[in-house]
């Protein structure tokens, strides 16, 4: 007997959980036997196959590897200096990147290092040649770097600032050396979240499509995902589509059960600086404080410099010249739609099973069908989801024409996964605080819901539905699958005009994109909070 | 009157206690001991937060051991953590009240005066020291009007004076609705401003 039930919430969870598995299995049946008919063991294809995912692996690996080595060291001064407002506002920046459509930044990194960028240009001023076009493996991994180092740099300030104040106190009264220090204090706190995050960085760069679309540069430089693309659209090889995605699901699955051995649980949440520096023996000296300023240097001018390329490139004629195209407002009003309903959507479904997953756990019944939908949805990147959902229906109705709907369900279920980390941290942690206080106050039930875990809930609420709406305005995965001169979306128009050459539009655009991400984003976190700050009982 | 009677308890590690207890009604009962020996225990088996393995929980005959926490004629005072952080002094004491009573504010705003915490209606619990948030959390208690009342080391964030001054107040209110009221402390100079008897728990 127990005063912990699970209540309706429960089923309604497992039953979308139940829908969720459904939707993933009829997606890899279909790929699965996409992949079985025509099966072709011609020495060139296994070849081929084998060339695509190693290169994938490859460029994944080191994406991983560059990325951490600029992020550690960046980490550590960002700590030591943490009282300075630059470094704050570098953990600030920070962020960016992870509501950044992967189009704005591919745009940014060609304004800073491309042939006719601000670096070339500084060159240039200076009497030098410019830089060679910034295409090929050199720019995918540039690209990864952008995007996962300030990742990293947050989750790695994040453990250095949960490293106990009493630690770094005895550092400084025992006088210890940097070195000390980083092997006795910082490494054991590191090391717990190093490997996981690696494993995630490893995940995101194997699944990267639109940068190594952008910035592959040709058939030498490809991966799993941008082959799929390939077979599917231009080749119609569906039963090469369906090995290569098969492929990629499998290597996804194991790097995602890597992940959630490494990590449990808290991949999503870990970011954020909470303890206090205190300042230790040669912190100040000259030389520490040049190869801090250094390393924040280079750090900036990876990850910060694109953003700046793309306000100064992005505002002139050009930008007035992009507003005029019909093309560019039904694009913003599709995006626009797509990305408010998935992100509505997303957050729903994910409040519904976190909910489920925390009644649950309480009630001590299993959660692992939870889990396991959710876990899916990772290990199930989305151009292999969409292929499946290409294979599964184009037999049975014009995909082409469900193009807004797929897109919908695709950016929605890519989402899931994201929004459901973070809704689930947080209501585990209310339901350990505030389960027997609101039983004592017969506190139950959609009044419970309503009163006490929505409005505490609200900050996370936003979040979720920020980033939710952030990644699927910013998508442009799902969309390459599924557009058409009829169905564009923002990103596809960038990437439409990029391929065409026309650099200043194509910065403007970019420009535009990056507003309405980060004012979508904003407008859900801020009237999130402001919902939960004032709610009477 | 609160009968606790041949009750026996297993924790998981295999730690077992056992409660024989009566508190009658206008009475406090302050439950004493080193850490450890069951005294928070048996306020989570009064309040419905564990099970008994054997033996009867009983007020005025009726026995509610099978009664979730909810449907008990209990409330309770927890060391930390009785108030939502999200909502002010007044909307938490008014979300655990029944909805007849919600509104009825001379009551509430009484109730803030009499514990010393008038004018915090409208402050949000971390703007407040813990020994108010613990005074707003023993107001929302006062005002359930349940027969019995149990409070969890409530008063250690108080200073001395503070806590006399919730004591008293303490002691009017429970003899006036004739309430049953069980204590948890660690210091005993609380039994001895009370007037109360104490029941010292020991390994």
């Amino acid at each position: 007997m127990s005063w912990r039930r699970p209540g309706p919430v429960s089923g309604l969870g497992l039953g979308l959980a139940a829908g969720l598995l459904l939707l993933a299995l009829a997606s890899i049946g279909a790929l699965i036997g996409a992949a079985g008919t025509g099966y072709d063991t011609a020495s060139h294809t296994t070849g081929y196959i084998r060339h695509v995912a190693g290169f994938t692996f490859f460029q994944a690996a080191l994406s991983a590897i560059l990325a951490l080595a600029l992020a550690l060291p960046a980490a550590r001064a960002c700590w030591r200096r943490a009282s300075s407002w630059n470094t704050n506002l570098l953990i600030l920046f920070a962020f960016l990147p992870v509501v950044m459509p992967t189009t704005v930044a591919a745009t940014g990194l060609i304004g800073v290092w491309g042939q006719r960028g601000v670096i070339s240009q500084l060159l240039q001023s200076a009497g030098a040649p410019p830089l060679p076009p910034v295409y090929g493996l050199g720019a995918v991994l540039l690209a990864h770097v952008f995007f996962n180092a300030p990742l990293m740099l947050r989750i790695l300030a994040g453990a250095l600032g949960g490293i106990p104040q009493a630690q770094w106190r005895l550092a400084a009264q025992w006088g210890l050396s940097d070195l000390e220090r980083f092997w006795k204090i910082e490494w054991p706190s590191l090391r717990r979240v190093i490997p996981g995050l690696l494993a995630l960085v490893f995940l995101l760069c194997f699944t990267s499509f639109s940068l190594v679309l952008m910035l592959g540069g040709g058939p030498a430089v490809t991966t799993l995902e941008v082959s799929i693309y390939t077979a599917l659209r231009f080749d119609f090889d569906l039963p090469m589509a369906g090995k290569l995605a098969l492929l990629q699901l499998m290597i996804c699955a194991g790097v995602v059960i890597l992940l959630t051995m490494l990590t449990g649980q808290s991949w999503a949440g870990a970011a954020g600086r909470t303890g206090q520096t205190v300042p230790q023996r040669g912190d100040n000296a000259i030389a520490t404080r040049a190869v801090d300023g250094m390393i924040l240097m280079i750090f900036v001018s990876v990850t910060v410099l694109p953003l700046f390329a793309i306000l100064w490139r992005g505002i002139g004629p050009q930008l007035v010249a992009v507003l005029a195209w019909p093309a560019f407002w039904q694009a913003t009003l599709t995006s626009l739609a797509i990305a408010l309903l998935s992100g509505l959507l997303a957050t729903g479904i994910a409040l519904v099973l976190a909910t489920a997953r925390s009644r649950r756990a309480v009630a001590g019944l299993a959660v692992w069908p939870l889990d396991l939908a959710i876990s899916l949805y990772l290990a199930v990147s989305a151009i292999v989801l969409g292929t499946g959902i290409f294979i599964l229906l184009r037999t049975v109705a014009d995909v082409f024409l469900l193009a807004p709907l797929l897109v919908l369900l695709g950016n929605m279920l890519v989402a899931l996964p994201f929004a459901y980390r973070i809704l689930e941290g947080r209501l585990a942690s209310l339901a350990a605080a505030q389960d027997r206080l609101c039983a004592a106050l017969d506190i139950r039930g959609w009044r419970r819901f309503r009163l006490v875990t929505l409005p505490a809930l609200a900050p996370e609420i936003g979040y979720a539905a920020g980033l939710s709406s952030a990644l699927s305005l910013g998508d442009m995965t799902i969309v390459a699958l599924f557009g058409s001169q009829q169905f564009q979306t923002l990103p596809w128009l960038l990437y439409q005009t990029m391929a065409r050459y026309r650099a200043g539009e194509a910065a403007a655009l970019a420009l535009w994109l990056l507003g309405l991400t980060l004012l979508l984003f904003s407008v859900f976190v801020l009237s999130a909070k402001l919902a939960g700050r004032r709610n009477h009982a | 009157m609160l009968e606790i009677r041949g009750v026996s308890f297993t924790r998981p590690g295999g730690l077992s206690f056992s409660y024989d207890i009566t508190v009658a009604e206008g009475e406090i009962l302050a439950v004493q001991g080193p850490s450890g020996v069951g005294k928070t225990t048996l306020l989570d088996l009064i309040a419905g937060f564990e099970y008994p393995d054997s033996g009867s929980i009983s007020w005025n005959g009726s026995n509610f051991l099978a009664s979730p926490p909810w449907e008990r004629p209990v409330t309770t005072v927890f060391q930390s953590d009785n108030l939502f952080t999200h909502l002010t002094c007044l909307e938490n004491v008014r979300i655990g009240l029944p909805s007849i009573k919600r509104d009825d504010h001379a009551a509430i705003n009484a109730a803030f005066t009499r514990l010393g915490i008038d004018g915090l209606q409208n402050r949000l619990p971390d703007a407040i020291s813990g020994g108010q948030q613990q005074r707003v959390a023993l107001a929302r208690a006062l005002l359930r009007d349940k027969p019995v009342l149990l409070l969890d080391e409530s008063f250690s964030a108080l200073d001395w004076p503070t806590r006399q001054g919730c004591f008293d107040s303490l002691r009017e209110i429970t003899e006036t609705r004739q309430m049953a009221v069980l204590f948890v402390s660690h210091d005993e100079r609380d039994s001895t401003h009370l007037g109360c008897k104490s029941l010292q728990l020991t390994a």
